[in-house]
């Protein structure tokens, strides 16, 4: 700031200038509120408008109008802040969309892993025409035409046989894990860690334990 | 948006080069900082400012009204816009207990009937 910028701050102490000048800004702020929504960004742009004026003044030798040039500085303020906060909030969504991603991703991980350990363990107990139903078409996913074809059954009654093998896997989890698997196998983590199911306040204990 | 308030500018209203709500702000704010020069060339300087920035004439026309070398206009022109956007500046970096009803205020500007 020049001696002369110095000479002119002083006489902001005026009283008059003072109240003119409060009531510019309440003014000034009012329209940045209702560009921006909020007092706070509204106040962040002010500053940064009166930070930019200051320290481009000497532009204003070259300008056409004033006002124009207080309008463009403006403008710049306004959409730097507008930038700013776009590239604030895109991150904050793609974090969120990150984060959600990877929380998918852990639960089908954790779900799988809880079921397949149980039923891996009680396949083999079944019959083993049940067993190698189960293997070939659930776990292995095998075409059924084909697997048919193999076990020279038509295809009626190897849905049939299929649909036999899976009761009897489903009476097998059951009778392994306890009727808090009655709802559905996807919290059935037992053994070791053992679940407890919200409606039935039954657990799953690990089969040491309970010897 | 229209005027439906009196305002210290005479420019166009169909220029849109300036948001209007904005122009009514920043006139009503020069003409108060204007107002506040105190140098012994003050009432010309004044009346410089408020023939170009706020009734909307060439510099060369002000010049011309008032008896002056365009060159000097133009340095007289720099000298005080700087002084008025420092001033300007300087108001509202104050935090303000003003509310926003007292915009009603800025209608008292008197630059453009004077």
């Amino acid at each position: 700031m020049t001696s002369n910028d110095t000479n002119t701050a002083s006489q902001t102490n005026d009283s008059g200038l003072d109240r003119a000048l409060l009531v510019g800004r309440s003014a000034f702020l009012g329209f940045l509120v209702k560009r921006l929504g909020n007092r706070a960004d509204a106040e962040d742009v002010l500053q940064e408008f009166c930070i930019r004026v200051l320290a481009r003044k000497d532009q204003l030798r070259d300008t056409a109008r004033m006002d124009a040039w207080l309008y463009s500085v403006l403008r710049s303020a306004l959409n730097d802040h507008y930038r700013k906060t776009g590239r604030r909030k895109r991150l904050g969504d793609a974090f969120a969309i990150e984060m959600q991603s990877a929380e998918d991703t852990t639960d089908a991980e954790e779900t799988m892993a809880q079921m397949c350990r149980c039923v891996k363990g009680l396949v083999p107990e079944l019959r083993p025409a049940d067993s190698e139903l189960i293997r070939r078409i659930d776990i292995d996913e095998e075409d059924r035409a084909s697997v048919a074809a193999d076990l020279g059954l038509k295809p009626g009654t190897l849905a049939v046989r299929l649909h036999r093998a899976r009761a009897a896997l489903g009476d097998a989890l059951l009778g392994h894990c306890g009727p808090c698997c009655k709802h559905g196998f996807e919290d059935c983590s037992c053994p070791p860690a053992g679940c407890e199911h919200p409606d039935d306040a039954i657990h799953c204990v690990d089969e040491n334990d309970s010897a | 948006m229209t005027h439906s308030k009196p305002t210290c500018s005479v420019y166009d209203p169909a220029d849109t080069q300036v948001d209007p709500e904005l122009r009514d702000i920043l006139n009503a704010m020069f003409c108060s900082c204007v107002d506040e020069l105190r140098t012994d060339e003050a009432p010309l300087r004044r009346e410089l400012f408020r023939l170009t920035e706020i009734k909307g004439q060439s510099l060369a026309t002000a010049a011309r009204v008032l008896g002056m070398d365009i060159h000097d206009a133009e340095q007289m022109l720099a000298k005080t816009r700087r002084e008025v956007a420092v001033l300007m500046v300087l108001g509202l970096c104050k935090p303000s207990g003003a509310g926003l009803a007292s915009e009603a205020a800025l209608d008292d500007c008197y630059c453009a009937s004077n």
